[in-house]
């Protein structure tokens, strides 16, 4: 295999996402793309990232591979990569590692050694969401910022009118309120709202670089589900909520 | 107290025989695959194969009554009566029973004919005694003890404080069970420890056992709780000296998991596992606010209605506890897997014990250079942070195992409170 982006910033960003919740994945290179789809270990959150062949300059596959990944190590060496730099995935002659080349003025040449994942079956939940806001990911990054402030968790909660973010804590409250017309899409057939760990969701909206949107999946007391979307590239987090009994 | 060791204590494997004895490791509670809920590969052979690989010497055969494992346990050599090997794996006569009020009684054997005797006086009260290694029994605690004595076996409870079928779920004192007859120990189970069993005072007097209840032979099960016993031989008459602490024999040591580990250690939800303190769930009338279940009292919590003191209070007879978590569980938290059979985790599980000899050997004595040598770095570090008690630990409940955790997972769950699973959709 051999695929090489142009563009850093879709690879870094993701895996910097990633990479916080989960340490290793089988990553699925095939001749549609990349994919990896994984749990954490606390099975709190699921991921589930494409990248597909259009998004490479080059991209040659000719067989599906399931490569072993640490997502640790991929990501520091990801961040070795500069914004103007070209980044080639291949597997090393051996098939043994992951060679990430980065070409710019030098060529620099990494291989990570390929781990055995195992085959844990991973049960994904099936939802339906009444709500789902698609919204600037920038608003979504304040919003979880502001919350932060005063709480270790947020509230998302979504009305016929209004998407809102809002935390409560001993120090004082804040809500971040975003009405049908301030988002890009909204649809919404009741009113609902879930409370989440601000510590994933930091995390997981560090994928707000790569997206122009981030769709918002929402319902009463389930987990959020939260689409990054951009062309070339799906980046799908899947959060079980927190219960209000504090 | 240091949360791997009570009292000061350095876990020696390799001497079997100490100056004037010898010193077994023995997990006496087991069941075999003809009692419910239990492992297809509980049988003679896997569980003779794989004790020694945990470090266990004698192992309770389980369900001594039940015809058809009596036939397996009658097929091996009977080294002395009572005691039985297969492969370098002694066996000793053991069962469980059920009572009328769903007491669990734990019960050690002398002999094959004591086991039939047994049977034959257990029979008219029970409809599953040929058929279920753990028979239930129209007998209340009292009558079964004293028939386990008239047969010259000896009794006691099982897994004393679990919330669904122990002793402390039904009364508040062992008088109030076994009336007059003797017990000759309780069991802890995996929820306790000698740390909130000694809080009460009508146990001063009583040995303790740690036992796994194992229902599967793998040794994140078999031995997950076991005693070290100090003996002159491996007999019955041997072991009913150490549990009665007659002619210098005793239980030397106790090992089993950190109480917090257990699945029945805090109030819980039992289906969604939402912890509760006591009095809440008590307002709540033990239905859980979040998702309608049963909370189930935990073990924790019971002890501290039943107890005498606040902090214990441990005889001088009390051997210290040693706190352990299966070694293929660390492997699992080092790999950074959730799954404890994955090939990768079995893998390097055999390989660690078959170049230390045995799990206890890796968790407890073998240098953490040598470790790394086999295991690499990582499992060498966790093995080195779980000896000096840097982890933390979720806390079972609810009939949900507790989990140790390690740095950036404990850093991330310990944000996580009231956090729930995407296991619940």
């Amino acid at each position: 295999m051999k695929a090489t982006l142009a563009d850093p910033k879709i690879l870094k960003s993701s895996i910097d996402a990633i990479s916080n919740m989960i340490d290793e994945a089988g990553v699925i290179v095939s001749q549609e793309g990349i994919a990896l789809r994984a749990m954490d270990p606390a099975h709190v959150a699921l991921v589930d990232f494409k990248l597909e062949k259009e998004a490479f300059e080059e991209y040659d596959v000719n067989e599906t591979l399931t490569l072993g990944i640490d997502l640790d190590r991929l990501n520091t060496i990801l961040k070795r990569a500069g914004s103007s730099d070209r980044i080639e995935l291949s597997t090393s002659d051996d098939g043994g590692s992951l060679r990430i080349t980065i070409r710019n003025s030098a060529t620099r040449r990494f291989d990570l050694p390929l781990i055995d994942v195992g085959e844990e079956e991973l049960r994904v939940p099936q939802l339906e969401f009444p709500a789902k806001v698609e919204i600037d990911p920038k608003i979504l990054s304040e919003g979880i910022k502001d919350a932060e402030i005063f709480s270790d968790h947020v509230t998302l909660r979504c009305d016929a009118e209004n998407l809102y973010i809002s935390a409560r804590g001993d120090l004082g409250n804040v809500e971040v309120k975003v009405s049908r017309e301030e988002a890009v899409s909204f649809e919404v057939s009741e009113p609902c709202r879930s409370m989440f760990s601000i510590e994933y969701l930091k995390d997981m909206i560090k994928a707000g670089d790569i997206a122009t949107t981030v769709r918002i999946n929402l319902g009463n007391d389930i987990p959020v589900k939260l689409d990054f979307l951009a062309p070339g590239v799906s980046l799908s987090f899947l959060l079980a909520p927190r219960v209000e009994s504090e | 107290m240091n949360l791997l060791l009570c009292k000061d204590f350095k876990y020696s494997h390799d001497k079997l025989h100490s100056g004037d004895g010898l010193e077994i490791n023995a997990d006496l509670h087991i069941h075999s695959h003809f009692s419910g809920a239990t492992s297809s590969n509980m049988r003679i052979a896997t569980i003779a194969e794989q004790a020694p690989l945990k470090g266990l010497h004698l192992v309770g055969t389980g369900d001594a009554l039940h015809p058809a494992w009596l036939d397996e346990i009658r097929s091996l050599e009977e080294v002395e009566e009572g005691i039985f090997l297969s492969g370098g794996t002694r066996f000793i006569l053991t069962l469980e029973v059920e009572d009328a009020r769903r007491v669990h009684h734990f019960i050690i054997l002398p002999s094959l004919s004591a086991a039939e005797e047994l049977r034959g006086r257990f029979r008219k009260y029970s409809v599953d005694i040929e058929k279920d290694g753990r028979p239930h029994l129209t007998l209340k605690g009292e009558e079964i003890a004293d028939m386990v004595n008239d047969v010259g076996g000896l009794v006691g409870p099982s897994h004393a404080f679990v919330p669904w079928t122990s002793i402390y779920k039904e009364y508040d004192s062992l008088r109030e069970c076994y009336g007059s007859a003797k017990i000759a120990f309780l069991e802890l189970g995996l929820s306790a420890d000698t740390e909130l069993a000694d809080t009460i005072a009508e146990l001063q007097d009583i040995t303790f056992l740690s036992n796994s209840d194992a229902h599967s032979p793998w040794p994140n099960k078999l031995g997950r709780e076991f005693n070290r016993f100090k003996l002159s031989e491996v007999s019955f008459t041997e072991i009913k000296r150490a549990l009665l602490r007659q002619k210098g024999n005793r239980v030397v040591l106790n090992v089993g998991f950190d109480p917090r580990l257990g699945k029945y250690h805090r109030t819980a939800c039992i289906k969604c596992y939402t912890h509760y303190e006591l009095e809440d769930a008590e307002k709540l009338k033990w239905r859980c606010i979040q998702c309608g279940g049963r909370i189930k009292k935990g073990v924790r919590d019971r002890i501290r209605e039943i107890a005498t003191w606040d902090k214990p209070h441990h005889p001088e007879h009390r051997p210290p506890y040693l706190r352990i978590a299966p070694l293929a569980e660390i492997i699992a938290q080092a790999l950074k897997v959730s799954n404890v059979y994955s090939s990768r985790v079995q893998s390097l599980w055999r390989s660690l014990v078959l170049a230390f000899g045995s799990e206890i050997r890796v968790l407890v004595d073998v240098d953490t250079e040598e470790i790394a040598k086999v295991g690499g770095e990582g499992i060498a570090e966790l093995i080195r942070r779980f000896r000096v008690q840097d982890f933390e630990i979720i806390e079972g409940g609810g009939g949900k195992y507790g989990e140790i955790i390690f740095a950036k997972q404990a850093k991330k769950r310990k944000a996580a409170k009231n956090q729930l699973s995407l296991d619940n959709w």
